[in-house]
């Protein structure tokens, strides 16, 4: 809306142009309305909550098949991962540390008749715990629109087992050696920016991401042999 | 028209249209038979303590120095003049006691068989009832006269229930028994809801299958015993039956460990109780054994499996899963405190 001006505005709006420093012009209505504010929080770690199948491999050794049969877990493990390297739209570079657990139950059998399964509970428990380097690519998301990230992951893992029947403790200890892993992701920011925004404004949130990973735990020949490669699907953030 | 005074926030109504104040006699239930009661908030009479007539006392202050007798009735309104009028209401006397000391609190005993054929359960034949109990200070033992405020009911003050229960609980079903060789579970269904615990009854001696049992009653399963008669009382099983007591409600099973079994087989019996102390009959019998077991563990040392595996404890501290908690946790808290800082 214009204003009215007074009769003198012409000879005061040219000594002002004189005072003021080059470049300065007049202002509209418009202009005097604040620009929308653009907010990124910073991203400073990506967590993951997964699960997936995973039967510990023990080589020869029948016995978990013939106790726990199919059973696959499932192994539920939470990764947490402190970037330290953010190319920003491409790529991230993180450490990570990461914790599990799974469980296997059965029942002891006869000793005089193997074939007789008795009542009785017998239980296999894993806890592994990881240290690792991760490796995230977000470029085909953030600059070109393609939903997918992909992460490659090395480090070591330090399992912990527990075989256990009757109620009592029979064996336990560390199986220990490499772990990697492979990961597609999907992107969720990329159906939903406005949503994506307004998690990040509200909860810091900066990306989430629905992943599907492969991965391979080799414990060392020293260890219990409870690796396996198998796969984990679930639910990442980035904050 | 009547003039009404008024005090700041009091109404007095005209003494015709006065409401029903409440009673002055506090009243306090101490004991049934043996067992002290005086700090439970809800108090069951339960089948034992009726069918062995106890005697369920109750203490009352505040008794009315001018009265000569204590009248306890049970219904919903015992204080009108037409209590002992049937076709009035549903008031029943139970029984009197002399106001004999009247400087003391007052002893008021009511036998257990009384206050059941009060509430219709002659004969402490199954059924519950929860009571209103009334305690009318009077001059002459049901006469009917007005007592005014001198009276007391109960439950009151902290007992929020009071119940006449002579129904003991239906026995558990489906029980079964199983094997191992520390762990042997054994396993039972329930429908009651007022349950306190069960009873598990292990017979050491079991019979064949078959075989006679104590009350003549006999085993459909795999075994019999001679002192676990399945629809006998528990109150029958000889006190050298060792049992195990279970204080879960809801409890659906129990694992015995071989120190409970004591040999290679047993015969057990479960028994419901419920929260009034009612017993059910044995459950139907069912076997356990114990036999030699190999575990997953066992069998992975048989194969070739090597047991010395893993980092085990050899001086140094032995981890423990609670390490990797504590490592989870620092984890956590490192990178809530670098988001912070940022």
């Amino acid at each position: 809306m214009n204003r009215a001006l007074p009769s003198f505005a012409p000879a005061l709006a040219s000594l002002l142009a004189l005072a003021l420093p080059a470049g300065v012009h007049a202002q509209s209505d418009e202009d005097l309305t604040p620009t929308e504010r653009s907010f990124v929080s910073p991203e400073r770690f990506t967590t993951e909550f997964r699960i997936g199948p995973y039967e510990p491999d023990l080589g020869n050794n029948d016995a978990f098949r013939e106790f726990f049969g199919d059973d696959v877990g499932p192994l539920f493990s939470f990764e947490l991962d402190v970037i330290a390297l953010r190319v920003p739209d491409a790529l991230y570079l993180a450490g990570a540390g990461s914790i599990g657990w799974a469980n296997y139950d059965g029942h002891t059998r006869d000793l005089t008749n193997f074939d007789v399964e008795t009542s009785e509970e017998t239980s296999f428990e894993i806890i592994p715990l990881s240290l690792l380097a991760v490796l995230r690519i977000d470029a085909l998301a953030r600059q070109l629109g393609v939903p997918f990230n992909f992460a490659g992951k090395i480090g070591y893992e330090w399992a912990h087992w527990d075989a256990e029947s009757g109620g009592g403790d029979d064996a336990d200890g560390w199986s220990q050696g490499l772990l990697w892993g492979g990961q597609v992701a999907l992107d969720l920011d990329t159906f939903e920016p406005r949503q994506a925004r307004m998690l990040d404004e509200e909860w810091g949130i900066n990306h989430s991401f629905l992943f599907f990973e492969i991965f391979g735990f080799e414990p060392s020949r020293s260890s219990l042999e409870i690796g396996d490669v198998a796969w984990t699907a679930g639910l990442g953030f980035v904050m | 028209m009547l003039a009404v005074p008024t005090c700041v926030g009091l109404t007095t109504l005209p003494h015709a249209a006065h409401a029903q104040a409440a009673g002055s006699i506090l009243v306090f239930l101490t004991s049934i038979g043996s067992e002290d009661v005086s700090t439970l908030g809800e108090v069951s009479v339960g089948l034992e303590a009726c069918e062995s007539d106890a005697e369920i006392k109750f203490e009352l202050d505040q008794v009315p120095a001018a009265k000569s007798q204590i009248d306890v009735y049970r219904g919903s309104d015992c204080t009108k003049t037409d209590r002992d009028d049937p076709d009035v209401g549903t008031c029943k006397f139970i029984t009197s006691a002399p106001i004999e000391d009247k400087t003391l609190d007052l002893q008021v005993p009511i036998r257990a068989s009384d206050l059941a054929s009060a509430v219709g359960l002659e004969g402490c034949k199954g059924g519950t009832s929860t009571p209103t109990l009334w305690f009318l200070a009077v001059n002459d033992s049901q006469s009917n006269e007005e007592v005014g405020t001198d009276y007391g009911s109960f439950p009151s003050g902290s007992v929020t229930e009071f119940e006449i229960d002579a129904d003991p609980p239906a026995p558990p079903g489906n029980v079964t028994g199983g094997s191992g060789e520390n762990q042997i579970p054994v396993e039972w269904d329930s429908d009651e809801t007022d349950l306190e615990e069960f009873i598990v009854f292990v017979d050491s001696n079991p019979g064949p299958a078959g075989a006679t049992g104590a009350d003549g009653g006999t085993s459909d399963g795999d075994c019999s015993s001679s002192v676990l008669s399945p629809g006998a009382a528990a109150s029958g099983v000889p006190a050298s039956v060792h049992r195990r007591t279970l204080t879960e409600r809801s409890a659906t099973g129990i694992d015995l460990s071989a120190d409970d079994i004591d040999g290679d087989a047993a015969a057990v019996a479960v028994v419901a109780v419920d929260n009034a102390g009612n017993e059910s009959k044995l459950s139907e019998l069912a076997c356990v054994e114990v036999v030699p077991t190999v575990g997953f563990w066992d069998r992975y040392q048989e194969q070739g499996g090597d047991a010395d595996t893993g980092c085990r404890a050899s001086g140094a501290a032995r981890r423990t899963p609670l390490s990797a908690l504590m490592f989870a946790l620092t984890l956590v808290a490192l990178a809530w405190r670098t988001r912070r800082r940022s």
